[in-house]
């Protein structure tokens, strides 16, 4: 008695690379983005998010020193995805004049925790 | 939402149009993605992201059908899931209406949110591979249904279940990337910028500076903030190194995979320069011109497919060569030639918005919308008032009275209809075509170059009660203003059919010794006319079988009805009617209607009958004794008690007649008003004040009889006198 052949098989073999997951920030980290004189001379702008928090109506507070002065701009933080977004913020160059700019982005969540990014320096002209 | 339905029912018409052509719109054949073709800048263009017409829920089907051919039994796919899915407002900067359905699968709810959102189905369906891998898999849980996107799933807290479940997680997603486009600012990755964007949530893993070059690659960084570093694209169908981000990667390398180059331009290339609008008395042309190419095979002439919605919904389709003389596309696409523009005009004879959708044929079956316009044909709509909608009429003549007038601002001298439309109680709806064309010299007037023939006047019938809505519009007459009618006016009636509500709260005998009456007193209001004070009847028969009608108005304050029944407070009655005569009365009250549909169809309240009849007094002669004086008198002290009872708290007289041994007879009127407890506890209710005691002086020594009458008091009692008792005495 001979034997049926074996069929082609119904589930076809997949050759697709399994995704890799997304890394996870390990806690609460404001990130800045944008740091950087815009053109036309006249401001700097500063964008953000906060790593690792997602939530709704949190402080941005963005600080901006350089000569010895200090300006600042507010926003208030927006549900993302992944994170909480800060949005972009300017702030006039005239202020604090030119030179090397520190820019850092402060977030206190709804918890009232203060969190505090890296700061990045740019060159003002 | 009017341009959701039209682009669906473009599609629709279009797949008649096309017959002949491939159901699938082609895509670019797709090829293995090579890691040093990954542009942390440019991730993928706008014209790829943002194409909401990429596909089309039976290329979507036929798509997932290709990744899974066999879903495993017991399993739901993205091959054979539905849902039934609510609809979503339109809502401006984010998408247009989605319309909601019973039961939709998968790929129609993937192409329909990608249509309304102006989001790519293709990079809908990267999103759902990349997050969730519910593309490729045979055997999903059902968790990966409920953050497919992973929206509202933060990696460091639980998901939002508001936002669960598969529909929301791409109607969502499609949602935030269209956010993400339309304020840009209000988040961080920012294009035509220089961003730092990180390797990894690690920041010891460093970043570079990317400019990104579009609002889709700013967009998909907001969406998953780090880019692959040199060992994920290195091993770009595997695992990179403690510093490797993957999201960005995946979406990059899938879409290459499944649907090409993430950059190409889309193919036909082509637009929708003009769509425009000429009017004349008449109707109206539109004009729509473009140009349309085949980026593949530039030099041929393509077709452009032009669907008209039109004001009513309907679409029509017309299909076009575009091979007409467009030198500046010679001139941006070199070796294209000059022949790719394409013209039309199109007679229309209404008023309203009009869309016009242009495909691109490609000549490979890669048919593409170029773009979607629309024009408006203004419209104005009549003017005119109504000055009148009344109720008018009683009974079977109540009827809704409408006046008022109306003309088309387009043809003032014309005269134009008036619709009515009334709603009946059971729901019914019926119109009524008035021509407005009465003399209003007013309206000359006031509007000269309309002249006075625009009034419009009628009454309509009405027999029951109940809730009526009557509406009264102005017919758009002019060509361009046909379906714009206005209303004019609307007013709601609830007419009551009851009758009017009342109660008799007494009717009795009051009666003093002066007066008797009927007295009757109660409330009494028409539903249907609830500020009137309407009148009550009552209609008395006499003992002698007579009977008169009293009209009264109950108008009389009576809070507690108004509490009740919130008719306003005058609404009392309290009436006397005088009679004379005793005997046994019968007294019937009616309301009397006096609302529209109520009139004649009075209530009666009450009939009762009223004892009136007359009584004779009672009481008791309890003493009479005498005592003789020293000059020889004698002092006759006579006592007992007396009561109307139809006027029990009066005193009433008692009559004292005494007769001397000479036979002569002496009156003396006495006043039984003394207290007498003992009388007062066996009669409740008469007081204790009913008592009579009084002395008399006698002259003559001999045998005397007094007797004691009881005198009827009440006015009804007038003349019956009760024979208490006689007594002998003697000195």
């Amino acid at each position: 008695m001979s034997q049926t052949p074996t069929t082609t098989p119904t589930v076809r073999p997949t050759t697709q690379p399994t995704n890799d997951p997304e890394p996870v920030p390990a806690g609460v980290e404001p990130v800045l983005v944008i740091a950087a004189a815009d053109e036309g001379g006249e401001t700097v702008s500063a964008s953000g998010y906060v790593a690792g928090l997602v939530e709704d109506g949190g402080a941005c507070h963005f600080v901006f020193e350089a000569n010895g002065k200090q300006a600042a701009a507010d926003s208030v933080g927006i549900p993302d995805v992944r994170t909480t977004s800060c949005g972009l913020v300017q702030v006039p160059i005239d202020g604090l004049g030119s030179g090397s700019w520190k820019i850092t982005l402060e977030y206190t969540a709804l918890d009232a925790n203060l969190y505090t990014s890296l700061s990045e320096t740019v060159t003002v002209p | 939402m009017m341009r959701i339905k039209n682009l669906v029912a473009a599609v629709a018409v279009g797949a008649l149009l096309l017959v002949g052509l491939p159901a699938v719109v082609n895509t670019e054949v797709a090829q293995a993605a090579t890691a040093s073709d990954f542009k942390p800048g440019n991730i993928i263009s706008d014209a790829q992201f943002y194409n909401g017409d990429a596909m089309d829920a039976s290329s979507v089907q036929n798509f997932l059908n290709s990744q899974v051919p066999t879903c495993r039994s017991s399993y739901a796919c993205l091959t054979n899931y539905r849902q039934s899915t609510p609809t979503m407002a339109a809502s401006a900067g984010r998408c247009d209406t989605y319309p909601g359905s019973g039961s939709e699968s998968a790929a129609e709810i993937i192409a329909k949110v990608g249509r309304v959102c102006g989001i790519s189905q293709k990079a809908m369906l990267v999103l759902l591979e990349k997050e969730q891998s519910l593309v490729t898999m045979s055997n999903p849980s059902q968790g990966r249904f409920e953050s497919a996107t992973g929206m509202g799933c933060p990696d460091t807290a639980p998901c939002d279940s508001s936002v669960a479940g598969f529909f929301y997680q791409v109607y969502y997603a499609a949602r935030q990337f269209k956010i993400y486009s339309t304020s840009p600012n209000s988040f961080n990755h920012i294009a035509g910028r220089n961003n730092n964007v990180r390797f990894s949530p690690n920041a010891s893993c460093g970043s570079t500076s990317v400019y990104i070059e579009n609002l889709a690659t700013a967009g998909l960084y907001n969406y998953t903030p780090y880019q692959p570093n040199a060992a994920a694209l290195n091993n770009l169908y595997g695992s990179g190194d403690s510093c490797s981000a993957y999201g960005n990667r995946n979406f990059w390398r899938i879409y290459t995979d499944w649907f090409g180059s993430t950059t190409e331009p889309v193919n036909p290339a082509g637009s929708v320069d003009e769509f425009s609008v000429s009017l004349s008395s008449t109707g109206a042309t539109l004009t729509v011109r473009g140009w349309a190419l085949d980026l593949k095979s530039s030099s041929k002439v393509i077709e452009a497919h032009v669907y008209l919605t039109k004001p009513d919904g309907t679409t029509t389709g017309t299909p076009l060569r575009a091979d007409k003389s467009r030198p500046d596309i010679a001139n941006a696409y070199p070796g294209a030639g000059a022949n790719h523009g394409y013209q039309t005009t199109i007679p229309v004879s209404a008023g309203g918005s009009y869309q016009a959708c242009v495909y691109g044929i490609g000549l490979s079956g890669n048919n593409r919308l170029l773009d979607c316009k629309s024009v408006t044909i203004a419209q104005n709509y009549p003017q005119g008032v109504v000055d009148g909608i009344d109720v008018t009429g009683k009974g079977a003549s109540t009827a809704f009275a409408v006046r008022g007038w109306t003309f088309d601002p387009n043809i003032a001298s014309t005269s134009i209809e008036a619709h009515v439309y009334i709603t009946y109680p059971d729901g019914t709806r019926r119109g009524t075509a008035l021509r407005a064309n009465q003399a209003r010299p007013d309206i000359a007037a006031a509007y000269p170059a309309a002249g006075a023939n625009h009034g419009f006047s009628s009454t309509f019938p009405i027999s029951q009660g109940g809730t009526y809505e009557v509406c009264v519009f102005g017919i758009g007459t002019y060509w361009s203003n046909k379906g714009a009618n206005a209303v004019l006016g609307c007013k709601t009636f609830n007419l009551p059919s009851a009758y009017p509500l009342g109660t008799v709260d007494s009717a009795a005998l009051v009666q003093d010794e002066k007066s008797a009456n009927i007295a009757i007193a109660g409330w009494a209001f028409d539903t249907g006319a609830l500020n009137t004070a309407i009148p009550v009847h009552v209609y008395l028969t006499k003992p002698d079988g007579t009977t008169s009608g009293y009209p009264f108005v109950a108008n009389k304050q009576r809070d507690d009805v108004n509490r009740v029944y919130g008719s306003g407070a005058n609404h009392g009655f309290s009436e006397v009617i005088p009679i004379t005569v005793p005997g046994v009365y019968k007294a019937c009250v009616f309301g009397i209607a006096v609302s529209p549909l109520s009139d004649g169809k009075n209530a009666l309240f009450l009939c009762t009958t009223i004892d009136a009849s007359a009584a004779n007094p009672i009481g008791s002669f309890d003493s009479a004794t005498v005592v003789k004086a020293g000059d020889g008198t004698g002092a006759l002290t006579v006592s007992g008690w007396s009561i109307d009872q139809q006027v029990p708290a009066m005193s009433t007289q008692v009559h004292v007649y005494v007769t001397g041994p000479d036979g002569v007879q002496r009156g003396t009127a006495l006043v039984a008003n003394k207290t007498r407890a003992d009388v007062g506890r066996v009669y409740p209710g008469t007081g204790t004040t009913h008592g009579f005691s009084d002395t008399l002086t006698l002259t003559q020594p001999g045998t005397y009889s007094v007797c004691a009458f009881a005198i009827g008091t009440a006015k009804l009692n007038a003349g019956r006198n009760t024979l208490m008792s006689c007594k002998s005495v003697t000195y």
